[in-house]
């Protein structure tokens, strides 16, 4: 026996206590790597905040237009995430894969500022290769994302950014705006809430599963 | 008849070897998560972690950031040794793979 009463020896233990320390050291596994995935508020909020960006470039014609519309509404989130993202994980561990998805986010989100803003004040915007390019950088963030989770769903909507990318060559005038709000909608919005959705069934699941004091 | 393998008392304290299977997916945890995790008391946690702690399977960094006290375990090479040792005992006692 060990000084908490728990017996040591091999054959004392039956085949009960054997299991329940097993699936023990599964679940406490699971939620050390689980810990870091909850980011489904993140992609609702820059969901958001491009259907904002969008709207207000192209049904806003007196509002400034793009040159307004993008650096504002991306200023905006870029703070918000910050805020929000140094609340929410600060108690949560830190580990490889975090810091590799959070490279991964944070290059896109940096490439897209680099291009979108010397883009839109240079006077050379053209509304097809814009879109297109910001289409084509949030599927490699998706992708690559996806694709280090091992995440078949992630992918896909990372593909479908791809698609999007692809229609808004070929689109003109409010038809290039449609493309990217239903892009929007889908793949970050639906995106976000689905894993939102999925955070708190994982928590509630969690909480019921909580370990005895020893 | 096949010996069976005693088990490391350090690691099969239950709440140490929830602890050391939470570090073994993280590069390093606050006491504070870990209490969540575990849904221990700080006193019995901490108990459990200076266990650990002075069997060299975690080690402990204390730091302050944004002026707030911050305590960071980190399981260590020999700690991690030590669970794989625990889980190949049990396994070896139930003889069957851990899923």
């Amino acid at each position: 026996m060990d000084a908490d009463g728990n017996a040591t020896s091999g054959s004392a233990m039956n085949e009960r206590d054997i299991s329940e320390r097993l699936a023990l050291i599964e679940s406490m596994m699971q939620a050390g790597r689980k810990s870091t995935e909850y980011w489904g508020w993140n992609f609702l909020l820059w969901g958001i905040a491009y259907l904002v960006a969008v709207a207000w470039s192209s049904f806003l014609p007196h509002g400034g237009g793009p040159l307004l519309a993008w650096p504002i509404t991306m200023i905006f989130a870029t703070l918000l995430t910050i805020g929000i993202a140094r609340r929410r994980t600060r108690n949560k561990p830190r580990s490889e894969k975090s810091r590799a998805l959070q490279a991964i986010w944070t290059a896109m989100g940096c490439g897209i500022f680099v291009f979108a803003f010397p883009v839109a004040f240079s006077g050379h915007y053209q509304p097809q290769s814009f879109m297109a390019a910001i289409e084509v950088m949030l599927g490699i963030a998706h992708v690559a994302s996806g694709s280090f989770l091992r995440w078949p769903l992630q992918i896909v909507v990372g593909a479908l950014w791809w698609v999007a990318a692809i229609a808004s060559c070929f689109v003109n005038g409010n038809g290039i705006a449609y493309v990217f709000l239903a892009a929007t909608f889908v793949r970050m919005i639906g995106f976000g809430i689905y894993l939102m959705i999925r955070e708190s069934r994982d928590k509630a699941r969690a909480r019921g599963a909580e370990v005895q004091h020893a | 008849m096949p010996e069976l393998p005693d088990l490391d008392p350090v690691v099969h304290g239950k709440m140490r070897l929830a602890v050391l299977s939470l570090l073994s997916g993280v590069d390093e945890a606050e006491f504070t998560w870990l209490r969540t995790q575990t849904g221990s008391t700080d006193g019995n946690l901490g108990a459990h972690l200076l266990k650990l702690e002075e069997a060299g399977y975690v080690a402990v960094e204390k730091k302050f950031v944004a002026r707030k006290p911050m305590t960071l375990y980190r399981m260590t090479d020999e700690g991690r040794a030590a669970l794989e040792r625990y889980i190949a005992s049990l396994k070896a006692l139930l003889g069957k793979a851990l899923v």
